[in-house]
């Protein structure tokens, strides 16, 4: 039987590195989606998670587990995050990023040859790629609000833990973060594979 | 996407979550069957949340956790030395603070301030000041001094050494208290005692042999019973807790035993009403002294918090002496057990050790592969962890702590 993550928090304080190792385990994969949904690019997200982790070590003997330690561990990494894109706004983005940065001509040629993939599971990708990118281009609160609501199915209750705001105002990021991302696939729609065009 | 007036603007994408109260659902559930506008707003805000839905999870590098042991290591390492340079650094700030403090008493404010000078050895920096000083010249820059010689000893953790003058001597500078129950003051240093840089209560067992154990440089004091040299990861260290305490023995050291300690902690706090709480506070001091301990944190303000340290075998007569200071209420003493908690936390330490050692042999004969250094890495963390587990045990049971809160029970003499 697994030990709980408040078993393995008081094992970590007592000093037992092997603990926090434990825990990284259980949350890397859902701290590194985080970090990818945030960031947009796998060597930001690898660093982010990273720093999430060391942090999270670093600040233990402070945690007196007034919240669950899921809820405190994003409440980390959702402060890095913010940290993250101050840090990182001088630097060029890659990848997807250049390629639509110019909205003229070269989006185009690109588009063409995604709608042209035979393969199902490519246009996936390219599917998600281009969702990762407008979901890139959203303000940042409310980008993490939708992150952690529907890709990382948390309640309202725990989104205004992580991000320590009202309930009310999770309600409302959300809204309009849904609200302007249904936008922007309504303007790019020619980023979409057909089958999502159709949507 | 825009909605009807009769929906308040987020109303729609709450529903879909589910996250509107229950009578408000079912309103929503039939205004939306029955308005096209918003049956079209919702149809998109759920294209949307399909969408990001669908998104696959990442899997994180394969090197994450590996690249992030290794950054745990360096913090730890990093933690470690910071701890031990502040270890060595405060009694530093604090014999600083002490001799600024003598020049200055001894330049400015005259004969009349320090009365009397004897050097003993004895750790800890205590400055009284009565009236007649504090209302003449340079009253401020005396009190500012005095609070901060007060701090310089304050707030740090219990098994660490005081500040201390050079050589381990102590200051104690006082003028005649109106209540005449103030310390006698003393500057002293080089003593025996001080040239080890001991600064540490003499009750303490010290010896030479102490010392090269404890694997202290530059005589550091060793704080506790059972201290153990810090950053010495690979040599044998063997302790042995028995009823009569906690012995250590380091490689081919002497088996007599290097310090004892019953390792129970002692814990006490009260409150203590007294008619004046300067005087109680330095009566309080001197008991403190008497028994080889020192006052921990002690401010002027009146009725502010004093904390005693004092050697383990001293912690019930200082604490019966400091209730004898005022009229003690609410007296509470804690004196848990440690040794099961340190017999265990030492015997994972030595089957650590002895499972490391079993790797570093493998290494040495040429047997070891990458898989085996990569257990010995995650043994020496192991120990590592283990060590320092230990090491805050040993603090909690070095020095018995006495918190005494201080109640007035008549207000303080004019011109204080």
């Amino acid at each position: 039987m697994s030990l709980s993550d408040e078993d393995l928090v008081e094992r970590v304080k007592a000093g037992e590195a092997a603990a926090f190792e434990a825990l990284v385990i259980r949350y890397q994969k859902a701290l590194f989606n985080l970090a990818y949904r945030y960031t947009g690019n796998r060597e930001d997200a690898s660093d982010l998670a990273q720093e999430i982790f060391i942090r999270a070590y670093q600040s233990m003997p402070g945690f007196r587990q007034e919240a669950t330690f899921r809820t405190w561990l994003y409440q980390i990494a959702t402060n890095l995050c913010r940290d993250n894109r101050r840090r990182r706004s001088g630097r060029p983005s890659i990848s997807l990023d250049e390629v639509i940065a110019t909205e003229q001509g070269e989006v185009d040629r690109e588009l063409e040859d995604w709608s042209q993939s035979p393969e199902a599971l490519v246009e996936s990708r390219l599917d998600s790629e281009a969702i990762q990118k407008l979901l890139n281009e959203l303000p940042r609160e409310y980008r993490l609000a939708v992150i952690l609501r529907d890709i990382e199915g948390f309640t309202y209750d725990e989104i205004a833990s992580i991000l320590r705001c009202s309930k009310g105002t999770v309600r409302s990021r959300l809204n309009r973060g849904r609200h302007l991302l249904q936008e922007k696939i309504t303007a790019n729609r020619e980023l979409f594979t057909p089958f999502l065009r159709l949507m | 996407m825009a909605t009807c007036d009769w929906l308040v603007e987020d109303e729609l994408s709450a529903y879909l979550d589910r996250e509107l109260p229950a009578a408000r659902t079912t309103e929503v559930e039939g205004h939306v069957a029955a308005c096209v506008t918003c049956r079209e707003a919702l149809a998109g805000l759920q294209v949307v949340r399909d969408m990001l839905r669908t998104l696959p999870s990442v899997t994180p590098p394969p090197h994450l956790v590996a690249t992030l042991q290794g950054r745990m290591s360096e913090v730890r390492r990093r933690q470690r030395v910071g701890a031990e340079r502040r270890r060595v650094l405060w009694p530093l700030a604090g014999a600083a603070a002490a001799i600024l403090l003598v020049v200055f008493s001894l330049n400015f404010l005259g004969p009349a301030l320090v009365r009397h000078v004897a050097g003993n050895g004895q750790a800890g920096v205590t400055v009284a000041l009565n009236e007649e000083t504090r209302a003449g010249t340079g009253t401020d820059s005396v009190s500012r001094l005095d609070m901060d010689a007060r701090l310089q000893g304050g707030g740090r953790t219990p098994g660490s050494q005081p500040p201390v003058a050079p050589g381990g001597g102590a200051v104690t500078s006082e003028g005649p208290g109106s209540d005449g129950a103030a310390l006698p003051g003393r500057v002293g240093g080089n003593d025996k005692e001080g040239d080890k840089g001991a600064g540490q209560p003499q009750t303490k067992p010290t010896s030479e042999g102490e010392a090269a154990i404890s694997g202290q440089a530059g005589g550091t004091p060793v704080t506790g019973p059972a201290a153990k040299g810090d950053g010495d990861s690979t040599g044998s260290v063997s302790r042995e807790v028995t009823a009569a305490g906690v012995q250590e023995q380091r490689g081919a050291e002497p088996a007599a035993p290097v310090q004892t300690t019953v390792p129970v902690a002692h814990r006490a706090s009260l409150t203590l009403q007294v008619n004046n709480p300067d005087v109680a506070r330095n009566r309080i001091a001197a008991a403190a002294q008497t028994a080889g301990g020192r006052v921990e944190v002690s401010y002027t303000a009146a009725a502010g918090p004093v904390s005693v340290l004092v050697p383990p075998e001293r912690f019930t007569e200082t604490l019966e002496t400091i209730k004898a200071v005022g009229v003690p209420v609410a007296v509470t003493v804690e004196e848990p057990d440690l040794s099961a908690q340190y017999q265990q936390t030492l015997s994972k330490l030595q089957s650590l050790e002895k499972e490391a050692a079993s790797y570093r042999q493998q290494l040495q004969g040429g047997q070891g592969t990458a898989y085996v250094r990569q257990l010995l890495a995650l043994v020496e963390q192991q120990k590592l962890a283990r060590e320092q587990e230990l090491k805050n045990l040993e603090e909690q049971f070095s020095w018995g702590v006495i918190n005494i809160t201080l109640q007035g029970r008549e207000p303080a003499a004019p011109g204080r």
